[in-house]
């Protein structure tokens, strides 16, 4: 198959991208004003054993290119060095915190995509009615919202008037669970509001991409080709139009999933939802610089994927992608 | 020397892609439309009250009152109540305008002007100048964004000039796509070879012919790269990497989060400046939507 | 027997400048197992009216009035549903070969096989693939082509392909809309004797839209010409071509240049068609005719029967 060529060739682009997000990163958090190792250990004295190995460790004695070299074998084993105000490997932190933030962002965005692709169906087709209008400027206000800003609102609104769902973090202080049921309860019911949260911003945007794609196509001429020939609104819709509106969707996931990361960073702030976007915020806040660095660079990493997947998902279904 | 009559006749430069609708102008064209008249109308609003707001009631950060006085609901003597230091947040929004609009809108210039250049240099030229710059507009449009921003202002510090050049510098990639793309198809065009011929140098070429064919693309891309400035302003300084100085909109919802407002229900603390930034992200969305409409006939409804 | 009865059919497409009214007042018809041209400059309703056999115009049009008989029932009288089952079984369209008329990411055998089994779902898909393919062969499309894209074939191919598409259901009736417009000299004749020998081969009944007569002359038996939105003239291709008596007809025959004759200026038409933003009460060809008749802006001209089955729309020939 031909097209096996240009995924090698993606997927060594693929490489080379990871690699330069390394090096920007490498090279970014080195710039920083002030004695490095201040910033490392920064509770006060050290004991000249631990500069000392500090510097082994770091290699910070010895010249940028062999540093350079130090950080990538510490990456490639797993060391993203230890956190100031946790004063633990970052590594270990990051494993807590990942599966919280996926477990968020996987529940949004399958949410997220069912409403914005079903909405955007139905206002693509019934483009210039109410309902369309109703849709598309419903879509622009939440689009427009700071997503960190409807966090507030809706905890306002529900969470403290109403006191319907919990506003912060993921299980509630003091609680017994009977078994685990009660604990993925407890943990679901926290997950309510920042899922909601998101689903309103974010869906916004998959919302427009999807109606503007398919009203592109609809008003392509395969499609007046289709109706030419008797097939049904539904079938036109769905058999020809879809597939062919699912290439530029694809295309913008990938800025959507910066979208989404974002909005995690605001979301779990805003409710304290321990997950990698908080984990970045109070980073921020006392200038972690080994837990910015790893997340920064996590999150790197999905973006990158992300685009990767999709542009193979892009050539799997358009046939007009040629081995380049 | 008669390449100016050349391009007057053949028609060759705006209406090439913006295809007038005969004798209106884009204006009116929008203002026609409900959307894009309600978009007009609540920027210009906006843009005025972020003008003469701040002088005819002007905020005093320091201003406080004693711990009484502190997160009072809205009355006769404070329109829309008092934050966590006792000051009156009406006055706090109208020059919080100011800040987000002057950030948002100096942050765009910037994206705008670096990335349509990097696109029209990169788009006219072959060779590895144009492929690097290629290389590294990728490299930019696949990093998340707000990580990024965020990384780069808690490193370089929280001052309201690093704000702007750190959005600035990191949201011009999707303005030089865009123009990338559609210089690289206006570079096949006749009547650049025409002109070539004629003698006419690069500069004159990109700037004089290329780059009233590709206005309308930056125009609505420029819509969209404001209203995501704004938003991304906001975003820095909720997260506490704004000027602490300068007080945008941003800033007083970050002190209203730290400090409690959404706990102890201050709501006249949290809806002032969310609506603020909501309404004009809003008129920027209104705007490029109906722009887009202009632009592109097939999206337009009968 | 008379297969297609068009009768004063009049269409308006609404507009932000007002309503144009592309089509007035058209009378045509068609005889079973005869091929009708419909000739006209850009912009006379050409394609309005045949398109709108299929009910196939667009969300922002409206026909006024008028019937459009199909084996004796009004099709403008019939239902969305009524028209799926319609279109492709009994008429369908070759379009424009432009780029897109085929779906890009759908393999062309399976878009002929498509109607197949809409319309005839008592077919199994092996036969219909079948069918597709000897088809395609018809056509003059190797077999082996059947699941290739659209863009793995030339623009002559793509119309082939379309052209076979347009059988596949056995229609009665069969509308080609410019269906050589957009290939190159060499290939429009190719593609005519394609569909010269088909409609012999199968008695196909065609309309067959163009704005080149010359195109028409070799293969309709009828032609229509139109202009501004009403038919002029109408009569057998031989009529039409060797007496026409519209004055714009006769100008068009003037501007044909003879490649045989002496070599002769080209005499254009001078002037513009008429606003159909605000159509004019009389003859729409007023401005421009040479034979004209101070009744001519006055009222209307009707298609009359001038001669034995040779109708105009002209004052002027009536005398």
């Amino acid at each position: 198959m031909f097209k096996v060529r240009y995924v090698i060739k993606k997927i060594g682009f693929l490489f080379i991208t990871l690699f330069s997000v390394l090096t920007f990163n490498f090279f970014l958090f080195r710039i920083l004003p002030g004695d490095p190792l201040r910033l490392i250990a920064r509770a006060g004295n050290l004991s000249s054993d631990s500069i000392a190995r500090l510097n082994e460790l770091f290699g910070l004695n010895q010249p940028k290119w062999m540093q350079y070299l130090i950080y990538l074998k510490n990456l490639a084993t797993g060391q993203f060095g230890t956190s100031i105000t946790f004063r633990r490997p970052v590594i270990e932190i990051l494993q807590e915190r990942l599966l919280n933030t996926a477990i968020l962002l996987t529940l949004a965005t399958i949410i997220v995509v069912a409403i914005g692709v079903g909405a955007g169906a139905i206002a693509a087709t019934r483009r210039g009615s109410r309902l369309d209008n109703v849709f598309v400027v419903t879509s622009m206000v939440c689009w427009s919202l700071p997503t960190f800003w409807a966090g507030l609102i809706l905890i306002i609104l529900l969470g403290v008037s109403l006191s319907f769902f919990p506003i912060a973090g993921i299980s509630t202080p003091g609680m017994i669970y009977f078994s685990s049921w009660d604990r993925i309860m407890d943990f679901a019911r926290h997950l309510v509001l920042p899922t909601i949260t998101l689903i309103i911003v974010d869906m916004a945007q998959f919302f427009m991409i999807t109606r503007s794609a398919l009203v592109d196509v609809l008003t392509t001429d395969y499609i007046h080709t289709a109706k030419a020939k008797g097939l049904s609104k539904n079938r036109i819709l769905w058999k020809h139009a879809f597939p062919n509106a699912l290439l530029p969707i694809v295309t913008a996931t990938a800025v959507y999933v910066s979208l989404l990361i974002g909005g995690a960073i605001q979301v779990e702030t805003v409710f304290s939802f321990p997950g990698m976007g908080k984990l970045m915020y109070d980073a921020v806040l006392r200038r972690d610089y080994p837990i910015l660095e790893a997340s920064f660079f996590i999150f790197a990493v999905f973006t990158i994927l992300a685009n990767f997947i999709s542009d193979v998902i892009y050539m799997i279904i358009d046939p007009r992608v040629k081995n380049v | 020397m008669n390449e100016k009559n050349i391009n007057e006749k053949n028609n060759t430069s705006t209406s090439l892609i913006l295809g007038r609708f005969k004798n209106e102008t884009w204006v009116q064209q929008m203002w026609a439309d409900p959307l894009g008249k309600a978009g007009i109308i609540i920027l210009v609003a906006v843009i005025l009250i972020s003008i003469i707001g701040p002088i005819v009631f002007p905020f005093d950060s320091k201003a406080g009152d004693s711990v009484e006085g502190v997160f009072r609901p809205p009355s006769s003597v404070h329109w829309l109540g008092t934050d966590d230091m006792g000051r009156d947040i009406f006055r706090a929004t109208l020059t919080g305008a100011q800040v987000s609009l002057f950030v948002g809108l100096t942050a765009s210039a910037i994206s705008i002007i670096v990335g349509a250049i990097v696109g029209l240099l990169s788009g006219y030229y072959f060779g590895f100048g144009s492929n690097l710059s290629m290389r590294v507009t990728d490299f930019f449009f696949v990093l998340p964004v707000l990580p990024l921003i965020i990384v780069l202002a808690s490193i370089f510090g929280q001052n309201i000039y690093i704000t702007i050049l750190v959005i600035g510098l990191t949201s011009w990639p999707s303005t030089a796509r865009i123009v990338r793309s559609q210089v690289l198809s206006i570079r096949e065009y006749k009547f650049i070879e025409r002109i070539k011929s004629l003698g006419a140098t690069d500069f004159r070429i990109i700037f004089a012919h290329i780059l009233p064919n590709v206005m309308p693309l930056i125009y609505s891309n420029t819509v969209l790269v404001i209203a995501g400035a704004i938003l991304a302003e906001a975003t820095l300084a909720f997260l506490g990497l704004g000027d602490p100085v300068r007080v945008s909109w941003g800033t007083m919802l970050h002190y209203a989060f730290v400090s409690g407002a959404a706990g102890r229900q201050a709501w006249w603390y949290l809806l002032p400046p969310g609506i603020g930034i909501v309404l004009v992200v809003l008129s920027f969305t209104l705007t490029g939507h109906t722009l887009d409409k202009i632009l592109n006939p097939r999206l337009r409804d009968y | 027997m008379t297969l297609l009865d068009i009768q004063k059919l009049s269409i308006c497409f609404h507009s932000r400048a007002g309503d144009v009214h592309a089509v007035d007042g058209v009378n045509i018809w068609l005889e079973k197992g005869k091929i009708l041209g419909i000739a006209g400059e850009s912009g006379c309703g050409k394609s309005t009216t045949v398109l709108a056999i299929s009910r196939l115009l667009s969300a922002n049009s409206r026909i006024s009035h008028g019937k459009i008989i199909f084996k004796g029932e009004d099709l403008l009288q019939k239902t969305e549903k009524e028209m799926e089952a319609i279109r492709w079984k009994h008429i369908s369209v070759i379009f424009q070969g432009s780029m897109n008329a085929l779906n890009p990411i759908k393999t062309v055998g399976s878009q002929i096989v498509e109607p197949i089994l809409i319309h005839e779902p008592r077919t199994s898909e092996k036969e219909a693939i079948s069918r597709t393919k000897s088809l395609l062969e018809s056509v003059g499309i190797s077999s082996k082509r059947f699941s290739n894209y659209p863009h793995e074939f030339s623009g002559g191919m793509r119309q082939r392909a379309m052209i076979a598409m347009s059988l596949s259901c056995q229609p009665e009736l069969v509308i080609a809309d410019e269906p050589v417009t957009a290939l190159d000299v060499m290939i429009q004749a190719q593609i005519l004797e394609l569909i010269k020998q088909l409609s012999e081969k199968l008695s196909l009944s065609m309309i067959m839209i163009s704005h080149d007569l010359s195109v028409l002359f070799g293969l309709c038996d009828q032609i229509a010409i139109m202009y501004a939105g009403r038919v002029v003239e109408y009569g057998s291709a031989n009529d039409v071509f060797k007496n026409p008596i519209h004055p714009y007809t006769a100008r068009l025959m003037q501007s044909i240049p003879n490649i045989f004759g002496e070599k002769v200026l080209i005499d254009g038409i001078p002037g513009y068609p008429p606003d159909l933003l605000n159509p004019p009460v009389g003859c729409a060809f007023f401005d421009r005719c040479v034979e004209r008749m101070s009744c001519c802006s006055e009222r209307a001209p009707e298609l009359l029967n001038v001669s034995k089955n040779h109708f105009s729309a002209c004052h002027a020939s009536y005398k």
